[in-house]
């Protein structure tokens, strides 16, 4: 929000707003068309008819990183690669935000030990904000990896002058072998899937 | 044409010179000595009998020394260059090794005999670290430049990082 960027005092009104702009800007993520590797494959399922991930918002994907919101980097990322992906995400306008899709990008993966080429996670040069394991992940896995970055994104500080709250998972499905990775410390209360918005004026 | 075939043809046309047979069940192939590779190469390539007009692949190994439980040399230390010949013609494999010592792994190009070696070689360059004499471009295909090493020989070590970027297996968890 540029001028007003957490300027104003922490009120009601101000995280009336933000509530506003939080929701407008998780429901249309806009993915980058960024296929790395075979994640890639996964990636165009979540697009297509049977996963369907415009019904989240996030199904228009961008063929330029000033277009897009979200880069899922999905795939193996060597030496020679990571140099443009750093610039693929300097290039994206904030707010802006990284999906680690697929083993390889979380920790390395099957090329952990002995991948002499292969950076052993995109988070040593990419800031990531949602990590989904898998060798691919399934299509599940990545919308569920876009609903926890909407509950990131609702939980953010736009106008307020205040700390970003603590992302609220209540309500978040949790599935075992499909889900992104959990903050140990969020307390999963409910086991299917309910609204994201958080409490107005509730205290983080 | 099996290899065995090839190096009595070969004789024949006077061109065995050094020109051993590497024997095996399936993966027969001729051993050329490296001055002779690429005369015996062009010759395989022109010569109505042989006719390997498509190099299908160009291989690189290095290989440590190997001795068995009593001591006994099984494999000299060594790297290896194999190119892979088929005959569209013919209809026939043949293939044609030729050993390197570990000190100096030099061998003629035949970039101008096959463009389909122009690739293979400068491959082979990248991640054996086999120089090909008389390439017309020998510069890396796969990994960045600026690499230091070839990541397929025994004694390559793991880089610790490349250009800025972490490589290490190990490293700490990056603090945000």
């Amino acid at each position: 929000m540029g001028l007003f960027e957490r300027s104003l005092p922490d009120v009601y009104l101000t995280r009336l707003a933000d509530l506003a702009v939080n929701w407008g800007r998780s429901s249309s993520i806009w993915p980058m068309t960024f296929g790395i590797a075979c994640c890639a494959i996964e990636m165009m399922a979540v697009g297509a008819a049977t996963f369907d991930m415009d019904r989240f918002g996030a199904g228009a994907f961008r063929a330029t990183p000033r277009q897009a919101d979200l880069m899922i980097v999905a795939g193996t990322v060597n030496a020679k690669m990571a140099h443009v992906v750093r610039r693929l995400y300097d290039q994206m306008p904030d707010p802006k935000y990284v999906m680690a899709m697929g083993a390889c990008t979380v920790g390395g993966g099957p090329y952990w030990k002995h991948g002499y080429n292969v950076v052993k996670g995109i988070d040593r040069f990419v800031p990531v904000d949602v990590h989904v394991p898998g060798c691919p992940p399934r299509p599940e896995a990545i919308i569920e990896g876009v609903r926890f970055l909407q509950r990131k994104i609702m939980a953010k500080r736009v106008l307020a002058d205040g700390l970003p709250q603590t992302p609220d998972f209540t309500g978040v499905s949790v599935s075992p072998g499909t889900v992104g990775i959990l903050d140990p410390t969020v307390k999963v209360t409910s086991t299917t899937a309910g609204p994201a918005l958080p409490l107005i004026g509730a205290k983080a | 044409m099996t290899a065995a075939e090839a190096l009595e043809q070969l004789k024949k046309d006077g061109l065995a010179t050094g020109v051993e047979l590497f024997p095996g069940p399936k993966d027969a192939a001729l051993i050329v000595p490296r001055e002779r590779v690429k005369a015996v190469l062009r010759h395989l390539r022109d010569a109505r009998p042989f006719a390997c007009d498509l190099l299908v692949l160009i291989t690189g190994t290095h290989m440590t020394e190997k001795k068995d439980a009593k001591g006994v040399l099984v494999r000299e230390a060594g790297f290896e260059v194999i190119w892979h010949l088929r005959s569209i013609q013919n209809r026939s494999l043949l293939a044609v090794k030729c050993k390197l010592p570990t000190n100096d792994p030099t061998v003629d190009s035949v970039a101008d005999l096959w463009a389909a070696a122009n690739w293979h070689e400068r491959e082979t360059w990248d991640l054996v670290g086999i120089r090909f004499t008389g390439h017309p471009d020998l510069r890396r295909i796969l990994l960045p430049e600026g690499w230091e090493g070839h990541p397929l020989r025994k004694d390559y070590a793991y880089p610790k990082e490349f250009q800025g970027i972490n490589l290490e297996v190990d490293a700490p968890w990056p603090t945000p």
